[in-house]
């Protein structure tokens, strides 16, 4: 079984020829993960969450999931489709027409039948408490249930791990309880970036805070 | 024509289609055809007879997508400037003999050109009812789901419904730039500095819809996007379906009938 | 300038339909599957512009930007303006389905061509060159679109719609300065902004 769940060593990254963001970042992340990172505007937390799951390439380093080092494109895929990211604009995450069109993508692509990715979708709204969402449209969703949706088209990914990128911005205290109740039942290992201390206090276990290119655990 | 959209407007009033109307739950795939196919004959229609027919026959079907009269109008706006246009300029410019019916100062009316305006009038309004009635009455998703059971290409159709997603949101960037613009007393008047807002409106979007495209582009990928945006086409054809279609023969036959009718004489 | 349904005869319409199929084609053969979410919001993002009016004098302009289209896309201009065209005549009736053939073919067509004749020497390092190409690329598309427009009128109707044809080329003079001067400042905010929109789109102009 896997021994890791993410390992970056010697990664370094740079926007075009801007200064690097990351020159020699080590970081190993183990498989019964519960964490927060945090980390001020522009500190590179986006980018590394990208980075780990091989949505942009670092200039240099390596990237290990779940205990293998991934080097291609199809061995970043393999991985990427253990993994449900959930975006910070859940607008960017919600392409498909309708909420349960969007649940049904990923499993979709996974190679399941359009039956079992229907009852997948079922299953997940369920799941959000969003019964009844099957056939309504995305651009009608207020952002709280657009936020719910979209971390249900991660979770019906049936993944091995979440990564969340800033899930509370700008939702009320229903929604982030609801979020909070999802994030802890869901029983996977998860990464979080978030500012609200309050929220993380509730689901994070470990916490992390990148500065200057560089991770230190917080305890 | 179509006036300025105001900051907190977007084109889309899902409302306006009425889930419980007839015609919504038609199958789009038989409302797509039958659109197509009225469209075509009406668009080849050369009399006057069967062109205020096939506009009666377009009428027919609004009833049964339950659309209100204001929206219908504003809807009918655009096009009937167009005939307006038409109306201004042919029975003034008929060349060939015409039958003088009169004389507005030196411009000679003709019945010719008269009669020419009140057919296009008759055929542009009935297509266009017809398309407001049948297809206006199905969400866009809806049609595009029913093109692709209808073998329309598929990259064209995966196209066609991310650009439809994402003309919502692009709407929402504009409405965003226009009320910043606003508060600092920008007008859109065609002087050097209302250019200058214009331009740096159309830059601003493209700017935000390439950033945007990356980071969706990226979430698709994601989720093992390779190529399908997949929706749902678990269409099936019910009895109301078969009604629609004979009543759409019925009147395509009549019309074509009438069109076919009136050129022997 | 759209023309609406019930004006055209069902040559003309056909015609249209045939050469926009094939432009289309063409297009979408350029858009491989990891350019198609950029596509698809480009399309979203031009038909969002098409929205902004210019005031001139007591009558009000609206933006085509095909020239801009064309120089930024290529040939996959053609499955973008289909789209925003076919979206217009669901969403607000501007046209229908029996016209969606010709006046793609009238608005596209014209893009592509300016930008193959242009592109390369509008994304060159060359300022005074490009802003020259590039006003022209806006200029030249809509008065080719407004000939186009005048084509198909009177090959339907070569006597009794001369009046309206004429008339309609003359009402897009002014609209071609616009467009071009539109053009023009677009590229040049582009290059100063994010010039990495205006490298040479391979994928698109092959």
């Amino acid at each position: 079984m896997a021994d890791y769940l993410v390992k970056l060593s010697h990664v370094a990254f740079a926007y075009g020829n801007r200064p690097p963001i990351f020159s020699d970042l080590n970081l190993e992340l183990e498989t019964n993960l519960k964490a927060g990172l945090i980390g001020g505007n522009g500190s590179g937390k986006s980018t590394l969450l990208q980075i780990i799951t091989g949505l942009i390439k670092p200039k240099a380093g390596e990237i290990g999931l779940f205990g293998k080092i991934r080097r291609t494109e199809a061995d970043f895929r393999e991985g990427r489709l253990q993994i449900g990211f959930v975006f910070q604009d859940s607008n960017d995450q919600l392409f498909c027409p309708t909420v349960g069109d969007d649940l049904a993508f990923g499993p979709l692509n996974l190679g399941k039948s359009r039956a079992e990715a229907d009852q997948i979708a079922l299953e997940t709204l369920a799941l959000l408490r969003l019964e009844g969402f099957r056939d309504r449209a995305t651009y009608g969703l207020s952002d709280g249930e657009k936020k719910l949706v979209a971390i249900g088209s991660a979770l019906a990914m049936r993944p091995k791990f979440l990564i969340l990128d800033e899930p509370t911005n700008c939702l009320d205290d229903e929604t982030r309880d609801r979020v909070i109740e999802i994030l802890l039942a869901c029983g996977l290992p998860y990464l979080i970036v978030a500012h609200d201390k309050n929220f993380l206090e509730k689901v994070a276990r470990q916490r992390f805070r990148l500065k200057n290119g560089q991770i230190e655990a917080l305890t | 024509m179509s006036s300025e959209l105001a900051p907190d407007q977007t084109p889309f009033d899902d409302g306006l289609t009425d889930s419980k109307a007839f015609l919504t739950r038609v199958d789009p795939r038989v409302k797509i055809i039958a659109t197509l196919i009225w469209s075509i004959l009406a668009a080849s229609l050369e009399n006057l007879a069967a062109a205020g027919l096939a506009l009666g026959g377009a009428l027919l079907a609004l009833p049964f997508a339950s659309w209100s009269f204001r929206n219908l109008a504003k809807r009918l706006s655009t096009i009937n400037f167009f005939f307006l246009f038409m109306w201004l300029t042919l029975p003034f410019s008929f060349s060939t003999p015409g039958q003088a019916l009169g004389a507005i100062g030196p411009l000679k009316v003709t019945l010719e050109g008269l009669t020419l305006a009140a057919l296009l009038t008759l055929k542009g309004n009935a297509i266009v009812i017809a398309v407001i009635a049948v297809l206006g009455s199905s969400p866009l998703y809806v049609l595009a789901a029913a093109s692709r059971s209808l073998r329309c290409p598929e990259k064209l159709v995966n196209l066609f419904l991310l650009a439809v997603r994402y003309l919502q949101i692009m709407f929402m960037e504009y409405a965003r730039l226009r009320k910043a613009m606003r508060a600092r007393g920008f007008k859109l008047n065609f002087s050097r500095n209302a250019l200058n807002g214009a331009v740096f409106l159309i830059g601003s979007l493209l700017v935000r819809s390439f950033d945007r495209a990356e980071r969706v582009h990226k979430a698709m990928i994601s989720r093992g996007y390779k190529g399908v945006v997949w929706v749902r086409t678990d269409f099936t054809l019910q009895r109301r379906d078969f009604v629609f279609s004979l009543v759409s023969l019925f009147l395509l036959a009549l019309i074509a009938l009438g069109g076919f009718w009136w050129r022997i004489i | 300038m759209h023309i609406s349904e019930g004006v055209l005869s069902l040559p003309v319409l056909l015609s249209g339909a045939a050469l926009t199929t094939f432009g289309v084609a063409l297009g979408l053969r350029r858009i491989g599957d990891e350019n198609l979410p950029k596509t698809a919001v480009l399309t979203a993002t031009f038909f969002t512009a098409s929205f902004i009016h210019l005031n001139v004098g007591p009558s009000s302009v609206h933006l085509m930007l095909n020239g801009l289209i064309g120089l930024m896309m290529g040939w996959v201009a053609f499955p973008i303006v289909l789209i925003g065209l076919l979206i217009q005549g669901l969403l607000f009736q501007y046209g229908g389905l029996t016209t969606l053939g010709v006046n793609t073919f009238n608005v596209a067509g014209p893009g592509v061509l300016v930008g193959l004749l242009f592109h390369k020497a509008i994304y060159g390092p060359d300022t005074t060159k490009s802003s020259i190409f590039s006003f022209m690329a806006g200029f030249l598309a809509i008065a080719l679109t407004a000939l186009l427009v005048c084509v198909a009128l009177l090959l339907t109707n070569p006597v009794n719609y001369k009046v309206a044809a004429l008339t309609i080329l003359a009402s897009h003079v002014p609209v071609m300065f616009i467009e071009g001067a539109v053009a023009l400042l677009v590229v040049r905010f582009l290059k100063k902004v994010k010039p990495e929109l205006l490298v040479d789109p391979k994928w698109a102009n092959k």
